[in-house]
């Protein structure tokens, strides 16, 4: 019986997997677009000013690596630096901690939960701003009702934002409970996801709550570790709003972290090279961060 | 009140249209960046603190032809004309209302503790009797601050240092030279000690509105404004700032609109200008209580200082204008307002002791001074355009603007 050949496929139409190809690119076009226009391309002239003096407004003159050199005569650039860090390493771990009790408390099946899960992530949604101005005003040195309430036992609260320590404090507490319905959020997802028969398996080996909590859950919940690390440290580094509402910097320059002092150089002395300088300096750094954290993470993340 | 005005000048000049454009997002550095990308009004608000370094960038037009031409300089406050300049002196802003810091008190405090306020200018508080009321206006009870007797704000501590006695900068403004004599350290160690060792002095990241709203607070020294966040049952009143060792001058913050360098249309601008420098605009400020309008004869006339609104004694207002301490126009004035307004708050909470605040602060100035290369005498101003300086608009005067 005679059959007929496949007619040969045209040179212009793609194969199977080249079309596989091209319709994953369409999918992800509007998206990776997006990011194009409005994140990378603005950074190329930042990369450009940053190796010029630039007052925003009169023609930038190229200056080389000056403002990058600059940077380190500023006592306040290595203060920004060390708030920062300071913020940082305090504010991932307590949030992590306190996102994931929480995710504990609410990780069962009690009518209402949904309720406690909802009030604990509304700080999340919550205006920035406003919760900075609440804040403020329960931090009142003499007035404030975490004062008032230290009083009642007995304890003589200190001006908690006029004070370089409790400054620093105050800030930490907030954020921790401004993220911690966040992180609650992304940890309960990972404990719904451990499957209830490695629990039992090691009930049956005699594990009580503490060791099936250090050998089932933590290791299991690594991959979410690892994200709210990464996505931590990113956020610690770009916090802002919250030092302009609540301390503008201070007192002094105790709470100038790393954004708030790019703004004040940039914006508020008019020196937009040094301000996109000090930019390149902080997007490289959460990228040697994040970089350093992504090739850590074979030794402790285990992934399913 | 700016549709007021608006409306009044077009019906005076109905040939010119003027077209508004009200924006809340807008900021004062995203003002100074459409000033320099040529998209600002034609007629801009600005930063009062901007016109310096407005004019030394040039996107902002001088004012001194049409001044000469068209207004009468004194009928207006001199800080209209000495205040928001550029390096040679020359005219950047329409600078047509100021907000002067006063001495806000609460009147029944005052009367309890048997102090007669000052209610003229030319005769206030010595620093003695400033000194003596704190201590009889605070109140504390069980080792805890009940009544505050003052609050300032941040930048109070200018003019303090200033009615001193103390020299900001030697004459040709090269140098920061507030450690050169005692006056500086003299009077920041008393400000030291009203925050962080009396407690006379409410701490700056409270909330002065509120305590004196609440009668925790005695005395609060603030600009024009404050006035209008006094809650109504609150019996104040307003008097002049007290008399340092040498005067009784005080800080403005002066209300600014700009011409902007690009703008085609420079005399029917200027017309609007003029209007609002005008008596018009002047009683508009003045009815809306929006500041202290900078043409004497409506700052000082009945209308203005004899209303029903309070304070009772607003002739204060204008005499506070007049006696304007008058900014350091130099590239290194936000410099200073940070070192010294902005982060005094390290003084105030005793972080830093005086000695150690004032000389850093002297340093920071003086390595600043050096970076911008600047001489008033000069005029030159190295950053700004390296390699030609800045033209001035005109000669430097003979008394360079204090």
């Amino acid at each position: 019986m005679a059959t007929a050949a496949p007619a040969a496929r045209p040179w212009w139409r793609p194969t199977y997997r080249g079309r596989q190809t091209i319709e994953g690119w369409l999918l992800v076009l509007p998206v990776v677009l997006g990011t194009l226009v409005f994140d990378v391309l603005p950074t190329l002239p930042a990369i450009y000013w940053s190796f010029t003096y630039w007052d925003g407004v009169t023609t930038p003159q190229w200056r080389g690596i000056e403002n990058f050199v600059k940077m380190w005569d500023y006592g306040d650039f290595l203060n920004s630096l060390q708030v920062t860090f300071i913020f940082t390493f305090v504010h991932i771990p307590l949030a992590m901690i306190v996102g994931f009790a929480l995710a504990l408390l609410v990780n069962r099946s009690l009518r209402g939960i949904a309720l406690f899960r909802a009030l604990f992530y509304m700080p999340v949604v919550s205006s920035i701003v406003a919760v900075a101005i609440v804040w403020q005003f329960m931090f009142s040195y003499r007035f404030g009702i975490v004062n008032h309430l230290l009083a009642l036992v007995g304890i003589s609260g200190p001006n908690w934002l006029g004070d370089a320590f409790w400054a620093m404090a105050v800030l930490i507490i907030v954020s921790v409970w401004g993220a911690m319905g966040y992180n609650m959020v992304l940890f309960l997802a990972g404990l719904q996801g451990i499957p209830a028969t490695l629990y039992e398996a090691a009930e049956i080996d005699g594990a009580g709550w503490w060791a099936r909590l250090r050998h089932v859950t933590v290791p299991l919940l690594t991959p979410t570790i690892f994200f709210i690390l990464i996505i931590g440290f990113i956020n610690s580094f770009q916090v802002f709003a919250l030092i302009w509402v609540m301390t503008g910097g201070g007192p002094g320059t105790a709470t100038e972290m790393y954004v708030f002092f790019l703004y004040e150089e940039a914006f508020r002395r008019y020196q937009w090279g040094l301000g996109s300088a000090l930019a390149m300096i902080g997007f490289g750094i959460i990228g040697i961060v994040t970089l350093i954290q992504w090739r850590l993470q074979k030794r402790w993340v285990h992934y399913g | 009140m700016f549709e007021s005005i608006l409306k009044g000048f077009e019906d005076k000049n109905p040939k010119i249209k003027v077209e508004r454009k009200f924006d809340p997002s807008l900021t004062w550095e995203k003002i100074h960046v459409m000033l320099g990308a040529g998209t600002a009004a034609s007629i801009q608000r600005a930063n009062d603190d901007d016109i310096f370094l407005l004019l030394a960038q040039r996107v902002v037009t001088g004012l001194d032809d049409y001044v000469k031409r068209d207004l009468k300089r004194d009928d207006y406050y001199a800080s209209t004309w000495e205040s928001r300049v550029g390096a040679g002196g020359e005219i950047g802003a329409i600078t047509n209302g100021s907000s002067p810091l006063l001495v806000y008190y609460n009147k029944e405090h005052l009367d309890e503790a048997g102090l007669t306020p000052a209610d003229e200018w030319s005769k206030p508080w010595t620093f003695e009797q400033f000194d003596e009321a704190l201590t009889k206006l605070s109140k504390k009870g069980g080792g805890k601050v009940e009544r505050y007797a003052v609050a300032a704000v941040t930048w109070f501590i200018q003019p303090l240092m200033d009615n001193n006695g103390a020299q900001r900068y030697n004459d040709d403004e090269t140098e920061c030279t507030l450690m050169k004599t005692p006056a500086a350290l003299e009077i920041v160690t008393w400000l030291h000690d009203i925050y962080a060792k009396h407690e006379y002095a409410m701490p700056l990241n409270e909330n002065a509105t509120q305590f004196f709203n609440s009668g925790l607070l005695s005395m609060h020294i603030d600009q024009t404004s404050f006035a209008k966040n006094i809650n109504d049952n609150v019996e104040y009143d307003v008097m002049p700032i007290f008399l340092g060792k040498q005067k009784n001058l005080t800080e403005n913050s002066e209300r600014c609109f700009v011409l902007p360098a690009s703008e085609k249309n420079r005399d029917e601008a200027w017309v609007l200008a003029s209007y609002l420098w005008g008596e018009d605009t002047a009683r508009l400020y003045a009815e809306y209580d929006y500041a202290v309008p900078m043409l004497k004869s409506v700052a000082e006339s009945k209308e203005f200082t004899e209303t029903d609104r309070p304070p009772k004694n607003r002739k204060i207002y204008g005499q506070g204008v007049a006696n304007d301490v008058l900014t350091h126009n130099n590239p290194v004035g936000d410099d200073f307002q940070k070192w010294f307004s902005r982060t005094v708050n390290e003084l105030t909470t005793g972080q830093k002791d005086p000695k150690t605040f004032l000389q850093e602060r002297v340093d920071r100035l003086n390595e600043a001074l050096v970076a911008t290369g600047w001489s008033r005498n000069q005029g030159w101003v190295k950053g700004w355009k390296p390699g030609e300086g800045v033209k001035l608009l005109v000669p430097p005067t003979t008394a360079p603007s204090k």
